[in-house]
């Protein structure tokens, strides 16, 4: 049953498609850990992103939301090749770049590119930020001479730094301003798409909110697409347009934002969605110590069912037998689910 | 608005920061006592050893017969002539200091700096590139490192006839799987950091982002062990040429003079004692300013 | 009376590169059994203000006025052995990360039994361990007698930070400081904490000050907010009314540029940088990033106004003299 399933699941993505940009097809990326034993070592992996399918359609934000260690950094990693995919498919603009010699993948880099987390490891210490911006320049031979120093001005002025500053050094700047020259030599060689990999978790509150407005304002003037990469459940639903939930190395869930907030299907997104605090002191959701599940244990065990079941309060018989697919409940919604939580009530109430 | 906003920023930012560099690192030396001392000693080392032909009161190799064995000059029987005495030929103890200074910081600093860049490029080519490069040439280090050091030095100066050249490049083939193995760790961290994945993103090439991204980020840890290195070199080469192994005369080395004093050191304890003064005095300042600069290098800047 | 009250506290920390003035006047008080957030962001002084009252500011780090009164005693005037007797005793703290906060080699259980030994010398070391057991009972840890022998790394995150819980609440103080004990953890992780953490609190009777930047974490938690921005408190109000009528142009602008997970509106971001220590502005310190800021709030500090007992704020918009003047 469960290929058949799959089956629909595929043809759905054909439909649903208008104009990816990125499709990723059953993407894993495992890292092999060494087990302790002297001889008769028997290799055992990591899955870090297991089987995870989705598309990103042109000018859009696609969103990945999970907790520490649910493989979607990995994913970001394995798409622009920063660690080499295990297995699948990744088709940027009608090319399968998963696979390509890495000398044929060059040509691609950049039209991806990625903004990384930490302002502070993230430029090069020793490096003035003309120089930084330039960099993606110099070596794609885009600009020389009085162009280049044109451009970089341009790109600092684009993401609203002071030209002035191109001789300082990154220390010389504060969190927000380096995430900004980051930014700009992410859009410096005209990406298409550009992946942002937890952009403002580690800057300051009211620094955020510029950063998350200035990606918007981007995408709009440049024409940009994002896969935006986070765990802050509220920014990923400021920037998103649809939003994929990671569990476990696995996407569990992937709709439109209104419908994943509105319409959640998988028992997983809803515990994430109410263990975010409110802003309203007055719905206080949380309550006074609930049962403790024990929390994930980083995806090495070989559960042979759905990787939530141990965690999940509506967990059956089934679901520990037999792993559920990705499938496409509504339009544009799909699910990891056997028995998603809708159905349930449906069902609960005949 | 954000515009306005970053505007803002700059303007706050411009009257902060103007300072330079070099006047913090100038200040930060004025500061510390031990540093600047470390840096006055070596000053005085470097300028002793080039100048040591205009400073030096007589020919460090030439006998005065009638005066062998003269003690300093404050020690009854000692002359103003010679102001630290003389050794068992009749040789002027001072000038032959001075010019020991230069083989001490000859052998001192270039062979730190053969070690230095055979060990960088092994760091950081093998931390950077990983996998089977790094297997390969982890093991040729450690192969090095099995060896006594002092033995391998022995029978290659034995086999060799020791010069000055051949000590350099001896000690330098000993001691640079030290800066192997410490810039080795020091690039497996760098190369995790984004600014590293950022220009492999870009397409930047493995030889550019290693020029760029990784060298300048381990020159501060370099610094540091080169310093330090100098100090122990030093040593080195005193304990070769007090085993007859390093200079050999009529060349003048603080090791050799070590040596040429042992026989003496009960009865006329100025020969053996002002060259390990020298060499004291030489590798503490040495050290000093290796610890000022690890203190200062090490943060950022 | 008040549990802690303090008064006009100025910390200064004297650096290699000159003096930094990290807490300006700051007053605030916490009754028996509140919970007080603290909000503010990097370099405001919020963890400043924590270590001052622990006395915890190393050899860099020094009141230098002010006053700091606990139980009706000053704690500025206390030795270095009396303050030990009050850390972790009446007063105690959690971190944000509760990984580097716990010694590697000894076992957790045993870590919080050293605590109760440390304080309660009248305890029996077989005593100690059940106490530390029904600690860690107390903080939810399933299986408590088998993980009081395990070492920390054995652990999950979560796990570790109810360790901690259990260390700073293991001599039933009359405070407890929780310095973005969240912050390191997962959202799903964090709920099952901050739920432990108002178990605590209603349970106890602990006083509770709550540093964060996050301002879920203060709507779900506290009774009371303080907000900080540069060294300063510029506005004090019960957790509702904050919510709901932000005074300060400063808390205005938190709110708004925070995305919150049930509303979908524009954020608008506060201008400009959150400023250094070193380099404060003159006049109000905010004035540089406010849309308000007026020609005095450059070259004078605001002076508090007062609404009521329990509102505050530090700024001129609310200042009468200022307005008629």
């Amino acid at each position: 049953m469960s290929k058949i399933v799959e089956e629909t699941a595929k043809e759905a993505f054909g439909k649903v498609t208008d104009e990816p940009i990125l499709e990723v097809k059953n993407l894993k990326t495992y890292f092999p850990i060494s087990s302790g034993k002297w001889f008769n070592k028997e290799t055992k992996y990591l899955k870090a992103v297991d089987e995870v399918s989705f598309y990103v359609n042109q000018g859009e934000t696609l969103g990945i939301v999970g907790e520490s260690g649910c493989g979607k950094s990995t994913t970001g990693n394995s798409i622009i090749r920063l660690v080499e995919p295990t297995a699948g498919e990744v088709w940027f603009k009608g090319e399968n770049i998963a696979t390509m010699k890495s000398r044929e993948f060059k040509p691609f880099k950049k039209n991806i590119q990625m903004i990384f987390q930490d302002p502070f490891s993230s430029l090069n210490p020793r490096m003035h930020v003309f120089d930084i911006i330039a960099e993606p320049l110099r070596t794609n031979k885009m600009y020389q001479g009085k162009d280049l120093e044109q451009r970089v001005y341009e790109l600092m002025d684009t993401v609203g730094l002071d030209p002035d500053l191109a001789n300082r050094f990154p220390h010389q700047f504060s969190g927000g301003q380096r995430q900004r020259i980051g930014i700009a030599r992410a859009i410096a060689v005209k990406p298409e798409l550009i992946i942002c990999d937890e952009p403002v978790s580690a800057l300051d509150v009211s620094i955020q909110a510029q950063i998350l407005n200035l990606l918007n304002r981007l995408q709009r003037d440049l024409g940009l697409t994002y896969i935006f990469i986070a765990h802050g459940i509220p920014a990923v639903k400021y920037v998103s347009d649809r939003i994929a939930v990671m569990y476990m190395g696995e996407i569990v869930e992937m709709a439109d934002k209104d419908a994943l907030f509105k319409a959640t299907l998988h028992p997983y997104t809803r515990k994430l969605i109410s263990a975010v605090p409110s802003t309203d002191p007055k719905k206080r959701t949380i309550g006074e110590e609930q049962a403790i599940a024990d929390e994930l244990n980083q995806g090495e065990s070989d559960v042979v069912g759905c990787k939530f079941a141990d965690r999940c309060p509506l967990a059956r018989a089934h679901c520990r037998e037999v792993r559920p697919d990705l499938r496409q409940l509504r339009s544009g919604h799909f699910v990891k689910c056997h028995y998603p939580l809708e159905q349930e009530a449906l069902e609960e109430n005949v | 608005m954000s515009e306005a906003a970053a505007n803002l920023e700059q303007k706050e930012k411009k009257s902060s920061s103007s300072i330079s560099n070099l006047s913090i690192f100038v200040k930060l030396l004025l500061k510390s006592k031990t540093g600047m001392l470390g840096l006055i000693i070596l000053l005085i080392a470097t300028f002793v050893a080039i100048f040591a032909d205009l400073l030096a009161p007589y020919d460090p190799v030439e006998p005065h017969l009638s005066y062998i064995l003269t003690p300093p000059a404050w020690q009854e029987g000692g002359t103003s002539q010679f102001i630290l005495g003389t050794d068992n030929l009749g040789r002027d103890v001072l000038s032959r200091l001075i010019f020991g200074t230069r083989v001490s910081l000859i052998v001192g600093v270039l062979s730190v700096v053969v070690a230095g860049a055979i060990g960088l490029f092994f760091g950081v080519i093998s931390g950077y590139f990983g996998r089977w490069v790094d297997q390969v040439m982890m093991r040729i280090v450690d192969a090095f490192l099995s060896i006594p050091s002092i033995l391998f030095i022995m029978v290659i100066l034995t086999v060799f006839s020791p010069s000055l050249w051949m000590l350099i490049i001896v000690i330098g083939l000993t001691t640079w799987v030290n800066y192997a193995r410490i810039i080795r760790g020091e690039v497996l961290s760098l190369k995790e950091r984004e600014f590293v994945k950022a220009s492999q993103t870009i397409g930047t090439s493995h030889w550019i982002i290693i020029w760029r991204n990784l060298i300048p980020n381990v020159m501060s840890t370099f610094i540091v062990i080169s310093t330090l290195s100098v100090a122990t070199t030093i040593i080195l080469e005193a304990s070769l040429s007090f085993l007859g192994l390093g200079i050999q005369p009529p060349d003048i080395s603080w090791g050799g003079m070590l040596n040429d004093g042992r026989d003496y050191l009960a009865t006329h304890w100025w020969m053996g004692t002002f060259p390990g003064i020298a060499i004291t005095v030489t590798v503490l300042g040495i050290i000093f300013l290796g610890d000022w600069l690890r203190d200062v290098l090490d943060p950022r800047l | 009376m008040n549990l802690l009250e303090v008064k006009n506290l100025h910390t200064h920390f004297h650096t290699d590169r000159g003096l930094v003035p990290a807490l300006n006047g700051v007053s605030f008080s916490i009754k028996k059994g509140e919970v007080l957030g603290i909000v503010g962001e990097s370099g405001c002084g919020k963890s400043v203000t924590s270590l001052s009252i622990l006395q915890l500011l190393g050899n860099k780090g020094k009141i230098e006025k002010g006053s700091i009164q606990f139980k009706g005693q000053e704690l500025t005037t206390f030795t270095k052995k009396q303050m030990r007797k009050v850390r972790g005793d009446e007063i105690s703290m959690i971190f944000q990360e509760p990984l580097t906060s716990l010694n590697p080699l000894i076992r957790v259980g045993k870590q919080i039994a050293e605590t109760i030994l440390l304080h309660r010398e009248n305890y029996s070391k077989n005593q100690a361990k059940e106490h530390a057991i029904k600690m860690m009972k107390m903080v939810g840890i399933p299986q408590a007698e088998e993980k009081y022998s395990q070492y920390p790394h054995q652990l999950s995150g979560g796990m570790r930070q109810r360790i901690m819980i259990a260390i700073a609440l293991a001599c039933n103080p009359d405070l407890l400081i929780a310095d973005e004990p969240t912050t390191a953890l997962d959202v799903t992780i964090q709920e099952q904490i901050l739920g432990l953490m108002k178990k605590i609190a209603h349970e106890t009777g602990t006083s509770i000050i709550f540093i964060t930047h996050d301002l879920g974490v203060v709507a779900e938690m506290v009774d009371r907010v303080i907000v900080m921005y540069s060294g300063q408190v510029v506005e004090e109000n019960d957790v509702v009314s904050f919510f709901e009528a932000p005074k300060h142009p400063y808390s205005q602008g938190l709110i708004n540029s925070t995305p919150a997970i049930d509303q979908g509106q524009k954020l608008e971001a506060i201008r400009g940088n959150v400023p250094a220590p070193a380099n404060k502005p003159n006049g109000c310190p905010f004035h540089p990033r406010c849309p308000m800021a007026s020609d005095i709030c450059k070259t004078t500090v605001p002076k508090n106004t007062y609404f009521g007992k329990q509102e505050m704020v530090n700024c001129w918009l609310y200042d009468k003299e200022a307005k008629t003047s």
